[in-house]
């Protein structure tokens, strides 16, 4: 296809646009609607992620051994953790391991637990324990993780589990990623239909000028090409708006949650993804989505409208 | 040029519009086409254009056997065609200017050869003056003879002319037939197909009768035709 008849395609795409501005600016609205749901969903996915891992790492599953197990008898155990399959690493923690961080944390005042009233040392007072960390932590693997421990001669039935907040975030994170799919794929087949009866409309209105088109000898490719460009540039149009929207209130909502920091959040906010460091990812999955869209929408009734 | 062997067209809805036709048109001919209307003259034309096939037989134009031809080859063809129409089928929202110069760009021609040939053949139809008006400004003669100069602007060797007088009125005909005429000189083939039977007389040219589907006539206009139609 030479230079000039490209100029001449993109004119007409162009023209398309700006003489069915009503459907255009509508199946733009809603392009920019489900792009941006897309994109707040995988914002809210990808720092849920963020917050999911500084829960997890804050957290992790201590099996205590009972007081008479021997070190024999532990590494055994060791063996029996080993097998549990949604265990990703565990760690022997012993009980002076224990005690040394026992002392650090509080200093002085540990000392004098040490020793009773008489001053007879009292031997080991913690338990050796296993330290578990999880493959994740949704309440199915803790739940079963538990009870598998508990099958094992010698674990302390008392089994410490990840705080209740990674359970819920990660549950919710899961929830969202599911809802938003669903919510994405609706609107997505919504803008990819209007999109269509956006092009149907063109297609209508310079039936006349396609008839002429067919009989002077264009191409079908030369043909459809006005529509496919009509449908891109409104998904490309779509995209710009809804980057630049998306971007706004990311920073406005993390702004907000800085200076509103509840409790458990409090962990999170060093590790919310800057909208700077992902922005050009996002403006190419924008720009990709969009004009993927347009293209999907525009197809669907060029096939059917512009027979030879 | 064209060459129509056996050739029977039958519509889905049972219609038999033609009937066993052979006819030979040969480059640089002049040739009417005549006939009541229902006689088959559109579904001729159609056949011509390929906008349609034939039920059976095999239609030849312009070296192209339409029978095989391949639908992405059709573009090309077309292009080897100048069509006019009744209805002069002009772009109201385009000039008369570009009007005429849409055939060129939607074939992938240059935009500098496009500004060499439009004004060249504007001139041809005597609307040089008329470049920027819209159709709607111009009478039926002049715009049909726009949609005349658009057909020629590719330079095709057939013209083929669907009632190209019908719109008009009658002192206005005989122009655009005189510039049909003048056309075939430079050595386009022309096929134009009409029920003004005034209007061929004036003419002595080949006559092609068609009437119920069949040719019924092929000859000069003085042997059979008038009597065809006083009859």
């Amino acid at each position: 296809m030479k230079g000039s008849s490209m100029g001449y395609l993109l004119k007409t795409g162009f023209k398309n646009v700006y003489m069915n501005r009503l459907m255009s600016f509508a199946s733009i609205g809603v392009l920019v609607a489900c792009l941006m749901l897309i994109g707040s969903a995988v914002l809210l996915s990808l720092n849920m992620q963020v917050i999911v891992g500084a829960v997890e790492d804050e957290n992790e599953m201590v099996a205590f051994l009972n007081m008479d197990v021997s070190d024999e008898q532990a590494k055994q155990i060791g063996e029996e953790i080993k097998n549990i399959p949604e265990i990703e690493e565990y760690y022997f923690y012993s009980s002076e391991e224990a005690w040394a961080e026992e002392q650090k944390k509080w200093g002085a005042a540990s000392a004098m637990v040490e020793v009773d009233v008489d001053g007879n040392d009292l031997g080991p007072i913690l338990p050796d324990a296993y330290r578990i960390k999880l493959k994740d932590v949704s309440q199915t693997t803790l739940d079963s993780v538990e009870q598998q421990l508990l099958e094992i001669d010698g674990i302390d039935p008392d089994i410490r589990t990840p705080s209740e907040e990674a359970t819920i975030l990660s549950d919710l994170e899961r929830a969202i990623s599911t809802v938003g799919g669903v919510i994405v794929i609706i609107l997505a087949v919504v803008s990819v239909v209007i999109i269509a009866n956006t092009i149907k409309i063109t297609i209508f209105s310079r039936r006349k000028e396609i008839s002429i088109m067919r009989l002077v000898g264009a191409t079908n490719t030369f043909i459809k090409m006005p529509f496919i460009i009509e449908g891109m540039l409104i998904g490309l149009i779509s995209a710009l708006i809804a980057f630049g929207g998306l971007w706004v209130a990311y920073n406005y909502a993390t702004q907000f949650i800085m200076t509103n920091p509840s409790s458990w959040l409090e962990i999170a906010i060093g590790r919310l993804i800057n909208f700077k460091d992902i922005a050009h990812y996002m403006l190419a999955g924008f720009a990709i989505g969009g004009c993927g869209l347009g293209i999907i929408g525009s197809n669907l009734f060029i096939r059917r409208h512009l027979k030879v | 040029m064209i060459e129509f062997t056996n050739v029977s067209k039958v519509y889905d809805n049972g219609t038999k519009a033609l009937n066993n036709v052979s006819l030979r048109v040969d480059k640089g001919e002049f040739v009417f086409v005549v006939g009541p209307s229902g006689a088959g003259k559109s579904t001729f034309i159609k056949l011509l254009l390929r906008e349609e096939t034939p039920t059976k037989g095999i239609v030849k134009v312009n070296g192209y056997n339409l029978n095989k031809i391949k639908k992405r080859q059709i573009p090309q063809f077309r292009r080897s065609l100048g069509v006019v129409f009744q209805d002069f089928r002009l772009i109201p929202q385009m000039t008369v200017y570009d009007n005429v110069a849409f055939a060129l760009r939607v074939t992938n021609v240059t935009n500098r050869s496009i500004r060499q040939r439009v004004p060249y053949v504007l001139g041809l139809v005597g609307l040089a003056a008329k470049a920027r008006n819209y159709p709607d400004q111009l009478s039926g003669g002049e715009q049909q003879r726009v949609a005349l100069a658009r057909a020629l602007v590719n330079n095709p060797p057939l013209l083929i002319a669907d009632e190209p007088t019908g719109n008009i009125d009658p002192e206005l005909s005989l122009e655009i037939v005189e510039l049909l005429n003048e056309i075939n000189k430079y050595g386009t083939t022309v096929v134009m197909v009409t029920h003004e039977h005034e209007l061929v007389s004036r003419f002595n040219r080949r006559v092609i009768t068609i009437d119920h589907g069949s040719v019924v006539g092929d000859g000069s206009l003085n042997d059979d035709w008038g009597d065809f139609y006083e009859g």
